[in-house]
Protein backbone atom coordinates (compact mmCIF):
# COMPACT_ATOMS: atom_id res chain seq x y z
CA UNK A 1 0.00 0.00 0.00
CA UNK A 2 2.45 2.72 1.39
CA UNK A 3 4.52 1.46 -1.91
CA UNK A 4 1.92 2.10 -4.56
CA UNK A 5 1.35 5.35 -2.42
CA UNK A 6 4.94 6.00 -3.06
CA UNK A 7 5.28 5.18 -6.55
CA UNK A 8 1.81 6.50 -7.46
CA UNK A 9 3.54 9.96 -5.93
CA UNK A 10 6.66 9.48 -7.82
CA UNK A 11 4.82 8.88 -11.17
CA UNK A 12 2.92 12.31 -10.18
CA UNK A 13 6.31 14.21 -9.45
CA UNK A 14 7.59 13.22 -13.32
CA UNK A 15 4.22 14.24 -14.87
CA UNK A 16 4.28 17.26 -13.08
CA UNK A 17 7.84 18.17 -13.83
CA UNK A 18 7.58 17.26 -17.65
CA UNK A 19 4.29 19.66 -17.53
CA UNK A 20 6.78 22.15 -16.45
CA UNK A 21 9.21 21.61 -18.87
CA UNK A 22 6.76 23.02 -21.75
CA UNK A 23 4.12 24.45 -20.03
CA UNK A 24 3.71 27.35 -22.30
CA UNK A 25 2.82 24.74 -24.75
CA UNK A 26 0.51 22.92 -23.02
CA UNK A 27 -2.52 25.75 -23.17
CA UNK A 28 -5.05 25.53 -25.95
CA UNK A 29 -4.48 28.04 -28.24
CA UNK A 30 -8.21 29.20 -27.95
CA UNK A 31 -7.50 29.98 -24.60
CA UNK A 32 -5.36 33.29 -25.26
CA UNK A 33 -7.03 35.51 -27.46
CA UNK A 34 -3.98 36.79 -30.43
CA UNK A 35 -3.69 40.47 -29.89
CA UNK A 36 -3.79 40.54 -34.22
CA UNK A 37 -6.84 39.83 -35.43
CA UNK A 38 -5.63 37.89 -39.15
CA UNK A 39 -6.83 34.94 -41.35
CA UNK A 40 -4.09 32.60 -41.19
CA UNK A 41 -2.55 31.36 -37.78
CA UNK A 42 -0.04 28.31 -38.83
CA UNK A 43 1.13 27.40 -35.38
CA UNK A 44 1.79 24.19 -36.84
CA UNK A 45 4.13 25.54 -39.30
CA UNK A 46 3.04 23.45 -42.35
CA UNK A 47 2.93 25.98 -44.53
CA UNK A 48 5.55 28.31 -46.44
CA UNK A 49 6.16 31.62 -46.12
CA UNK A 50 4.60 32.42 -49.51
CA UNK A 51 1.88 30.08 -48.88
CA UNK A 52 1.07 31.49 -45.69
CA UNK A 53 1.08 34.87 -47.62
CA UNK A 54 -1.13 33.68 -50.23
CA UNK A 55 -3.95 32.65 -48.16
CA UNK A 56 -4.01 35.04 -45.72
CA UNK A 57 -4.58 37.82 -48.66
CA UNK A 58 -6.81 35.94 -50.16
CA UNK A 59 -8.65 35.71 -46.74
CA UNK A 60 -8.24 38.91 -45.67
CA UNK A 61 -9.31 40.53 -49.15
CA UNK A 62 -12.61 38.28 -48.98
CA UNK A 63 -13.10 40.03 -45.42
CA UNK A 64 -13.03 43.16 -46.38
CA UNK A 65 -15.37 42.40 -49.28
CA UNK A 66 -17.68 40.97 -47.38
CA UNK A 67 -17.24 41.17 -43.35
CA UNK A 68 -17.45 37.15 -43.37
CA UNK A 69 -14.01 35.69 -41.26
CA UNK A 70 -12.32 33.00 -42.64
CA UNK A 71 -9.76 31.80 -39.96
CA UNK A 72 -7.54 28.86 -40.23
CA UNK A 73 -5.33 27.68 -37.03
CA UNK A 74 -2.98 24.94 -37.62
CA UNK A 75 -1.72 22.83 -34.33
CA UNK A 76 0.45 20.13 -34.14
CA UNK A 77 -1.36 19.17 -31.01
CA UNK A 78 -4.97 19.06 -29.38
CA UNK A 79 -3.53 18.51 -25.62
CA UNK A 80 -6.26 15.33 -25.84
CA UNK A 81 -9.15 17.64 -26.79
CA UNK A 82 -11.69 16.57 -29.45
CA UNK A 83 -11.53 18.59 -31.97
CA UNK A 84 -14.37 20.09 -32.93
CA UNK A 85 -15.13 21.21 -29.66
CA UNK A 86 -11.45 23.01 -29.73
CA UNK A 87 -11.87 24.36 -33.02
CA UNK A 88 -15.38 25.50 -31.80
CA UNK A 89 -14.07 27.11 -28.56
CA UNK A 90 -11.00 28.73 -30.41
CA UNK A 91 -14.37 30.52 -32.88
CA UNK A 92 -16.01 31.21 -29.85
CA UNK A 93 -13.39 32.68 -27.79
CA UNK A 94 -11.83 34.82 -30.16
CA UNK A 95 -15.11 36.27 -31.48
CA UNK A 96 -14.28 35.18 -34.91
CA UNK A 97 -16.79 36.70 -37.76
CA UNK A 98 -19.39 39.82 -37.33
CA UNK A 99 -21.32 39.56 -33.91
CA UNK A 100 -24.59 40.66 -35.76
CA UNK A 101 -24.20 38.78 -38.40
CA UNK A 102 -22.24 35.46 -36.89
CA UNK A 103 -20.35 35.01 -39.93
CA UNK A 104 -17.26 33.52 -39.04
CA UNK A 105 -15.91 30.22 -39.82
CA UNK A 106 -12.83 28.44 -38.08
CA UNK A 107 -10.54 25.38 -40.08
CA UNK A 108 -8.69 23.98 -37.45
CA UNK A 109 -5.82 21.04 -39.02
CA UNK A 110 -4.27 19.21 -36.00
CA UNK A 111 -1.14 17.98 -38.90
CA UNK A 112 -0.17 14.58 -39.18
CA UNK A 113 2.77 13.26 -37.28
CA UNK A 114 4.48 10.12 -37.73
CA UNK A 115 2.13 7.41 -36.79
CA UNK A 116 -0.36 9.78 -35.65
CA UNK A 117 -3.66 10.61 -37.95
CA UNK A 118 -4.07 14.16 -39.00
CA UNK A 119 -7.69 15.71 -38.04
CA UNK A 120 -9.64 18.48 -39.74
CA UNK A 121 -12.38 20.63 -38.74
CA UNK A 122 -14.47 23.39 -40.23
CA UNK A 123 -16.11 25.12 -37.55
CA UNK A 124 -19.45 27.00 -39.19
CA UNK A 125 -20.40 30.36 -37.40
CA UNK A 126 -24.33 30.71 -36.28
CA UNK A 127 -25.14 32.61 -39.52
CA UNK A 128 -22.88 30.78 -41.89
CA UNK A 129 -24.70 27.25 -41.17
CA UNK A 130 -27.25 28.05 -43.81
CA UNK A 131 -24.88 28.40 -46.31
CA UNK A 132 -22.68 25.49 -45.29
CA UNK A 133 -24.40 22.54 -43.68
CA UNK A 134 -22.59 19.91 -41.57
CA UNK A 135 -22.95 17.60 -44.12
CA UNK A 136 -21.82 19.97 -46.55
CA UNK A 137 -18.74 21.00 -44.39
CA UNK A 138 -17.97 17.41 -44.00
CA UNK A 139 -17.98 16.70 -47.69
CA UNK A 140 -15.42 20.43 -48.36
CA UNK A 141 -13.24 18.26 -45.88
CA UNK A 142 -13.73 14.79 -47.71
CA UNK A 143 -12.92 16.28 -51.20
CA UNK A 144 -11.37 18.89 -51.37
CA UNK A 145 -8.58 19.03 -48.21
CA UNK A 146 -7.89 15.03 -47.11
CA UNK A 147 -6.53 14.20 -50.51
CA UNK A 148 -4.25 16.86 -51.10
CA UNK A 149 -3.35 16.64 -47.01
CA UNK A 150 -2.54 13.05 -47.62
CA UNK A 151 -0.15 14.30 -50.35
CA UNK A 152 0.99 16.23 -47.56
CA UNK A 153 0.34 19.23 -49.58
CA UNK A 154 -1.57 21.68 -46.91
CA UNK A 155 -1.79 24.32 -49.14
CA UNK A 156 -3.34 23.12 -52.02
CA UNK A 157 -6.30 21.72 -49.37
CA UNK A 158 -6.63 24.35 -47.57
CA UNK A 159 -6.94 26.75 -50.79
CA UNK A 160 -9.45 24.97 -52.32
CA UNK A 161 -11.59 24.13 -49.54
CA UNK A 162 -11.72 27.85 -48.62
CA UNK A 163 -12.16 28.92 -52.37
CA UNK A 164 -15.31 26.65 -51.87
CA UNK A 165 -16.61 28.13 -48.53
CA UNK A 166 -16.35 31.55 -50.19
CA UNK A 167 -18.26 30.48 -53.19
CA UNK A 168 -21.18 29.05 -50.80
CA UNK A 169 -20.94 31.86 -49.12
CA UNK A 170 -21.85 34.21 -51.89
CA UNK A 171 -24.18 32.00 -52.65
CA UNK A 172 -22.41 31.53 -56.08
CA UNK A 173 -23.86 27.64 -55.68
CA UNK A 174 -25.87 25.81 -53.12
CA UNK A 175 -25.13 22.62 -51.07
CA UNK A 176 -26.91 20.72 -52.84
CA UNK A 177 -25.21 22.13 -56.31
CA UNK A 178 -21.91 21.13 -54.66
CA UNK A 179 -22.90 17.82 -53.52
CA UNK A 180 -24.07 17.04 -56.92
CA UNK A 181 -20.91 17.88 -58.34
CA UNK A 182 -19.42 15.40 -55.77
CA UNK A 183 -21.60 12.65 -56.07
CA UNK A 184 -19.74 10.41 -58.60
CA UNK A 185 -16.56 10.87 -57.01
CA UNK A 186 -18.50 9.34 -53.70
CA UNK A 187 -19.59 6.23 -55.66
CA UNK A 188 -16.67 5.26 -57.57
CA UNK A 189 -17.48 2.01 -57.75
CA UNK A 190 -20.64 1.97 -59.70
CA UNK A 191 -20.48 2.25 -63.88
CA UNK A 192 -22.78 5.16 -63.26
CA UNK A 193 -19.85 6.92 -61.56
CA UNK A 194 -18.26 7.83 -65.00
CA UNK A 195 -21.37 8.41 -66.92
CA UNK A 196 -22.87 10.85 -64.70
CA UNK A 197 -19.97 13.31 -65.16
CA UNK A 198 -20.35 13.19 -68.56
CA UNK A 199 -23.84 13.94 -68.67
CA UNK A 200 -23.93 16.72 -66.29
CA UNK A 201 -20.75 18.24 -68.16
CA UNK A 202 -22.81 18.02 -71.34
CA UNK A 203 -25.43 19.73 -69.19
CA UNK A 204 -23.50 22.19 -68.01
CA UNK A 205 -21.33 23.04 -71.04
CA UNK A 206 -24.25 23.02 -73.19
CA UNK A 207 -26.50 25.45 -71.08
CA UNK A 208 -23.31 28.07 -70.88
CA UNK A 209 -23.05 28.08 -74.54
CA UNK A 210 -26.93 28.01 -75.35
CA UNK A 211 -26.87 31.14 -72.78
CA UNK A 212 -23.91 32.66 -74.52
CA UNK A 213 -25.83 32.25 -77.99
CA UNK A 214 -28.75 33.85 -76.68
CA UNK A 215 -26.88 36.74 -74.60
CA UNK A 216 -24.40 38.15 -76.80
CA UNK A 217 -23.71 40.76 -74.32
CA UNK A 218 -22.61 38.12 -71.46
CA UNK A 219 -20.41 39.96 -69.33
CA UNK A 220 -17.58 38.48 -66.91
CA UNK A 221 -20.10 37.72 -64.46
CA UNK A 222 -21.81 35.50 -66.98
CA UNK A 223 -18.78 33.04 -67.00
CA UNK A 224 -18.51 33.71 -63.40
CA UNK A 225 -19.92 29.71 -63.15
CA UNK A 226 -17.81 28.21 -65.95
CA UNK A 227 -14.77 29.75 -64.63
CA UNK A 228 -15.65 28.05 -61.27
CA UNK A 229 -15.83 25.07 -62.89
CA UNK A 230 -12.82 25.26 -64.74
CA UNK A 231 -10.65 26.18 -61.86
CA UNK A 232 -12.35 23.22 -59.76
CA UNK A 233 -11.19 20.67 -62.59
CA UNK A 234 -8.25 22.19 -63.53
CA UNK A 235 -5.53 21.22 -61.48
CA UNK A 236 -3.06 23.67 -63.44
CA UNK A 237 -4.69 26.82 -62.49
CA UNK A 238 -3.93 27.41 -58.89
CA UNK A 239 -6.22 30.84 -58.52
CA UNK A 240 -9.85 29.02 -59.08
CA UNK A 241 -11.46 31.63 -56.70
CA UNK A 242 -12.43 34.89 -57.77
CA UNK A 243 -9.76 36.37 -55.51
CA UNK A 244 -6.51 37.12 -53.95
CA UNK A 245 -4.74 37.95 -57.25
CA UNK A 246 -3.69 41.38 -56.41
CA UNK A 247 -1.94 41.50 -53.10
CA UNK A 248 -2.56 44.22 -50.56
CA UNK A 249 0.11 43.08 -48.07
CA UNK A 250 -1.11 41.11 -45.05
CA UNK A 251 -2.40 43.73 -42.77
CA UNK A 252 -4.52 41.48 -40.68
CA UNK A 253 -8.46 42.16 -40.05
CA UNK A 254 -9.02 45.74 -40.15
CA UNK A 255 -11.07 46.31 -37.18
CA UNK A 256 -10.14 42.67 -35.18
CA UNK A 257 -12.67 39.97 -34.76
CA UNK A 258 -15.73 40.88 -34.44
CA UNK A 259 -17.28 38.78 -31.61
CA UNK A 260 -19.34 36.39 -33.66
CA UNK A 261 -20.60 33.08 -31.76
CA UNK A 262 -20.94 29.38 -32.61
CA UNK A 263 -23.33 27.16 -31.74
CA UNK A 264 -21.56 23.82 -32.45
CA UNK A 265 -22.04 23.57 -36.21
CA UNK A 266 -19.19 22.41 -38.85
CA UNK A 267 -17.75 19.02 -39.31
CA UNK A 268 -14.47 17.18 -39.26
CA UNK A 269 -12.69 14.07 -40.89
CA UNK A 270 -9.55 12.76 -40.63
CA UNK A 271 -6.54 10.90 -42.37
CA UNK B 1 -36.65 80.27 18.93
CA UNK B 2 -32.61 79.41 18.05
CA UNK B 3 -32.96 75.74 19.88
CA UNK B 4 -36.44 74.77 18.07
CA UNK B 5 -34.40 75.68 14.82
CA UNK B 6 -31.71 73.55 15.76
CA UNK B 7 -33.71 70.78 16.72
CA UNK B 8 -35.65 71.22 13.31
CA UNK B 9 -32.16 71.01 11.66
CA UNK B 10 -30.98 67.95 13.60
CA UNK B 11 -34.51 66.17 12.82
CA UNK B 12 -33.68 67.27 8.85
CA UNK B 13 -30.30 65.76 9.11
CA UNK B 14 -31.47 62.41 10.68
CA UNK B 15 -34.31 62.05 7.96
CA UNK B 16 -32.08 62.80 5.55
CA UNK B 17 -29.47 60.24 6.48
CA UNK B 18 -32.56 57.58 6.72
CA UNK B 19 -33.80 58.00 3.42
CA UNK B 20 -30.39 58.10 1.85
CA UNK B 21 -29.89 54.73 3.71
CA UNK B 22 -33.25 53.45 2.71
CA UNK B 23 -32.24 54.58 -0.98
CA UNK B 24 -28.86 52.46 -0.91
CA UNK B 25 -30.19 49.46 0.45
CA UNK B 26 -32.78 49.70 -1.98
CA UNK B 27 -30.77 50.39 -4.85
CA UNK B 28 -28.45 47.49 -3.45
CA UNK B 29 -31.26 45.42 -2.91
CA UNK B 30 -32.64 45.89 -6.89
CA UNK B 31 -28.72 45.84 -8.20
CA UNK B 32 -28.94 42.19 -6.50
CA UNK B 33 -32.25 41.35 -7.28
CA UNK B 34 -31.63 42.47 -11.21
CA UNK B 35 -28.51 40.49 -11.44
CA UNK B 36 -29.89 37.49 -10.64
CA UNK B 37 -32.57 37.97 -12.82
CA UNK B 38 -30.12 38.15 -15.69
CA UNK B 39 -27.94 35.01 -14.64
CA UNK B 40 -31.27 33.38 -14.19
CA UNK B 41 -32.59 34.15 -17.70
CA UNK B 42 -28.80 33.06 -18.88
CA UNK B 43 -29.18 30.02 -17.39
CA UNK B 44 -32.84 29.22 -18.87
CA UNK B 45 -31.73 30.47 -21.83
CA UNK B 46 -28.76 27.43 -22.07
CA UNK B 47 -30.27 25.19 -20.74
CA UNK B 48 -33.20 26.04 -23.63
CA UNK B 49 -30.70 25.22 -25.95
CA UNK B 50 -29.46 22.34 -24.49
CA UNK B 51 -32.89 20.81 -24.75
CA UNK B 52 -33.22 21.81 -28.13
CA UNK B 53 -30.10 19.97 -29.25
CA UNK B 54 -30.86 16.90 -27.74
CA UNK B 55 -34.21 17.29 -29.45
CA UNK B 56 -32.22 17.67 -32.78
CA UNK B 57 -30.59 14.61 -31.74
CA UNK B 58 -33.79 12.38 -31.17
CA UNK B 59 -35.73 13.57 -34.36
CA UNK B 60 -33.02 12.13 -36.34
CA UNK B 61 -33.15 8.82 -34.95
CA UNK B 62 -36.42 7.51 -36.91
CA UNK B 63 -34.57 7.93 -40.08
CA UNK B 64 -31.31 6.55 -39.01
CA UNK B 65 -32.91 3.42 -37.61
CA UNK B 66 -34.71 3.27 -40.63
CA UNK B 67 -31.77 3.55 -43.01
CA UNK B 68 -29.78 0.74 -40.88
CA UNK B 69 -33.16 -1.22 -40.80
CA UNK B 70 -32.69 -1.18 -45.01
CA UNK B 71 -29.47 -2.98 -44.79
CA UNK B 72 -29.14 -4.64 -41.35
CA UNK B 73 -32.31 -6.33 -40.74
CA UNK B 74 -30.95 -9.01 -38.68
CA UNK B 75 -29.95 -6.53 -36.26
CA UNK B 76 -33.38 -6.19 -34.83
CA UNK B 77 -32.28 -5.77 -31.01
CA UNK B 78 -30.18 -3.22 -31.42
CA UNK B 79 -32.84 -0.86 -33.32
CA UNK B 80 -35.26 -1.82 -30.99
CA UNK B 81 -33.25 -0.87 -28.01
CA UNK B 82 -32.25 2.37 -30.25
CA UNK B 83 -36.09 3.22 -30.21
CA UNK B 84 -36.70 2.59 -26.32
CA UNK B 85 -33.98 4.68 -25.39
CA UNK B 86 -35.21 7.11 -27.92
CA UNK B 87 -38.88 6.85 -26.42
CA UNK B 88 -37.18 7.08 -23.37
CA UNK B 89 -35.30 9.90 -24.07
CA UNK B 90 -38.23 11.99 -25.40
CA UNK B 91 -40.27 11.29 -22.31
CA UNK B 92 -38.48 13.53 -20.24
CA UNK B 93 -38.22 17.13 -20.45
CA UNK B 94 -37.10 19.89 -17.68
CA UNK B 95 -38.87 23.12 -17.49
CA UNK B 96 -36.06 25.94 -17.60
CA UNK B 97 -37.64 27.72 -14.50
CA UNK B 98 -37.65 24.06 -12.63
CA UNK B 99 -33.84 23.07 -12.73
CA UNK B 100 -33.68 20.25 -9.71
CA UNK B 101 -30.76 17.81 -9.52
CA UNK B 102 -33.30 14.95 -8.81
CA UNK B 103 -34.97 15.63 -13.21
CA UNK B 104 -31.16 17.00 -14.07
CA UNK B 105 -30.27 13.52 -13.03
CA UNK B 106 -33.37 11.62 -14.87
CA UNK B 107 -32.41 13.83 -17.86
CA UNK B 108 -29.13 12.67 -17.80
CA UNK B 109 -29.63 8.85 -17.05
CA UNK B 110 -32.10 8.80 -20.57
CA UNK B 111 -29.78 10.82 -22.70
CA UNK B 112 -26.89 8.85 -21.48
CA UNK B 113 -29.16 5.61 -22.80
CA UNK B 114 -29.46 7.22 -25.33
CA UNK B 115 -26.04 7.94 -26.15
CA UNK B 116 -25.25 4.57 -25.46
CA UNK B 117 -28.10 2.54 -27.63
CA UNK B 118 -26.39 4.86 -30.68
CA UNK B 119 -22.56 3.89 -30.13
CA UNK B 120 -24.21 0.13 -30.27
CA UNK B 121 -25.81 0.97 -33.07
CA UNK B 122 -22.29 2.39 -34.87
CA UNK B 123 -20.78 -0.56 -33.83
CA UNK B 124 -22.93 -2.72 -35.47
CA UNK B 125 -22.89 -0.56 -38.62
CA UNK B 126 -19.48 -1.21 -38.98
CA UNK B 127 -20.13 -4.82 -40.40
CA UNK B 128 -22.28 -3.60 -42.88
CA UNK B 129 -19.92 -2.21 -45.46
CA UNK B 130 -23.10 -1.24 -47.91
CA UNK B 131 -24.46 0.53 -45.48
CA UNK B 132 -21.67 2.65 -45.00
CA UNK B 133 -21.44 3.42 -48.15
CA UNK B 134 -24.94 4.27 -48.46
CA UNK B 135 -25.24 8.18 -49.25
CA UNK B 136 -28.20 8.65 -47.19
CA UNK B 137 -26.47 6.87 -44.16
CA UNK B 138 -23.14 8.66 -44.61
CA UNK B 139 -25.21 12.03 -44.79
CA UNK B 140 -27.17 11.10 -41.80
CA UNK B 141 -23.65 10.23 -40.20
CA UNK B 142 -22.28 13.94 -40.29
CA UNK B 143 -25.98 15.20 -39.43
CA UNK B 144 -25.28 13.20 -35.92
CA UNK B 145 -21.87 14.34 -35.60
CA UNK B 146 -23.19 18.19 -36.53
CA UNK B 147 -25.71 17.42 -33.45
CA UNK B 148 -23.58 15.78 -30.81
CA UNK B 149 -20.92 18.82 -31.22
CA UNK B 150 -24.17 21.38 -30.70
CA UNK B 151 -25.15 19.34 -28.03
CA UNK B 152 -21.25 19.36 -26.51
CA UNK B 153 -21.54 23.46 -27.01
CA UNK B 154 -24.53 23.87 -25.45
CA UNK B 155 -23.98 21.69 -22.44
CA UNK B 156 -20.37 23.42 -22.15
CA UNK B 157 -22.63 26.97 -22.38
CA UNK B 158 -24.89 26.02 -19.66
CA UNK B 159 -22.38 24.35 -17.30
CA UNK B 160 -20.58 27.80 -17.63
CA UNK B 161 -23.76 29.97 -17.15
CA UNK B 162 -24.35 27.56 -14.15
CA UNK B 163 -21.19 28.04 -12.69
CA UNK B 164 -21.50 32.10 -13.08
CA UNK B 165 -24.72 31.91 -10.91
CA UNK B 166 -23.97 29.47 -8.19
CA UNK B 167 -20.59 31.63 -7.71
CA UNK B 168 -23.42 34.79 -7.08
CA UNK B 169 -25.73 32.36 -5.67
CA UNK B 170 -23.60 31.55 -2.83
CA UNK B 171 -22.53 35.33 -1.60
CA UNK B 172 -22.78 35.46 1.94
CA UNK B 173 -25.51 38.28 1.11
CA UNK B 174 -26.99 37.17 -1.59
CA UNK B 175 -27.60 33.75 0.20
CA UNK B 176 -29.12 35.67 2.83
CA UNK B 177 -31.41 37.61 0.76
CA UNK B 178 -32.55 35.97 -1.79
CA UNK B 179 -31.68 33.03 -0.94
CA UNK B 180 -31.18 31.46 -3.99
CA UNK B 181 -31.21 27.54 -5.20
CA UNK B 182 -27.83 26.73 -7.08
CA UNK B 183 -28.74 25.29 -10.28
CA UNK B 184 -27.43 21.81 -11.34
CA UNK B 185 -24.39 21.13 -13.49
CA UNK B 186 -24.68 19.28 -16.90
CA UNK B 187 -22.11 16.67 -15.25
CA UNK B 188 -20.55 14.34 -18.09
CA UNK B 189 -20.90 10.92 -16.63
CA UNK B 190 -17.80 9.07 -17.14
CA UNK B 191 -17.93 6.51 -19.99
CA UNK B 192 -21.76 6.69 -20.52
CA UNK B 193 -22.14 9.92 -22.30
CA UNK B 194 -19.51 10.29 -24.50
CA UNK B 195 -20.58 11.03 -27.78
CA UNK B 196 -21.07 8.43 -30.48
CA UNK B 197 -17.72 8.04 -32.30
CA UNK B 198 -19.32 8.29 -36.25
CA UNK B 199 -16.03 8.57 -37.95
CA UNK B 200 -15.98 6.20 -40.64
CA UNK B 201 -11.74 6.18 -41.38
CA UNK B 202 -10.52 2.60 -42.64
Amino acid sequence: MKKQLRSGILILVVLLSACGGNNEKAKPVYEEKPREAKAVYDYAKILSDTELENLDSKLTQYYEATSTQIVVVTVTDLLGEDISSYAIEIGDRWGVGQADKDNGIVVLIKSKSGNEKGDAFIATGEGVEGVIPDITAKEIIDMEMIPSFKEGNYYEGLDKATNVMMQLCNEEFTPQQYSERHEPVKKSSSPLAVIIPIIVLFLIFGGLFGRGRNMKKGSIGRNIPLLILLGMMGSGSRHGGSFGNFSSGSGGFGGGFGGGSFGGGGAGGSW
Amino acid sequence: MNTKYKGLMIAGIILGVIILFVFIIFKYYQNMYDKEVRLDQGVKKTWADVQASYQRRVDLIPNLVETVKGYAEHEQETLTEVMNARARATQITIDAGNLTPEKMAAFQQAQSGLSSALNKLMAVAENYPNLKADRVFIDMMASLEGTENRINKARRDYNAAVGTYNEFALKLMVKLILHPDEKPFYEAEAGADVAPDVSFTD
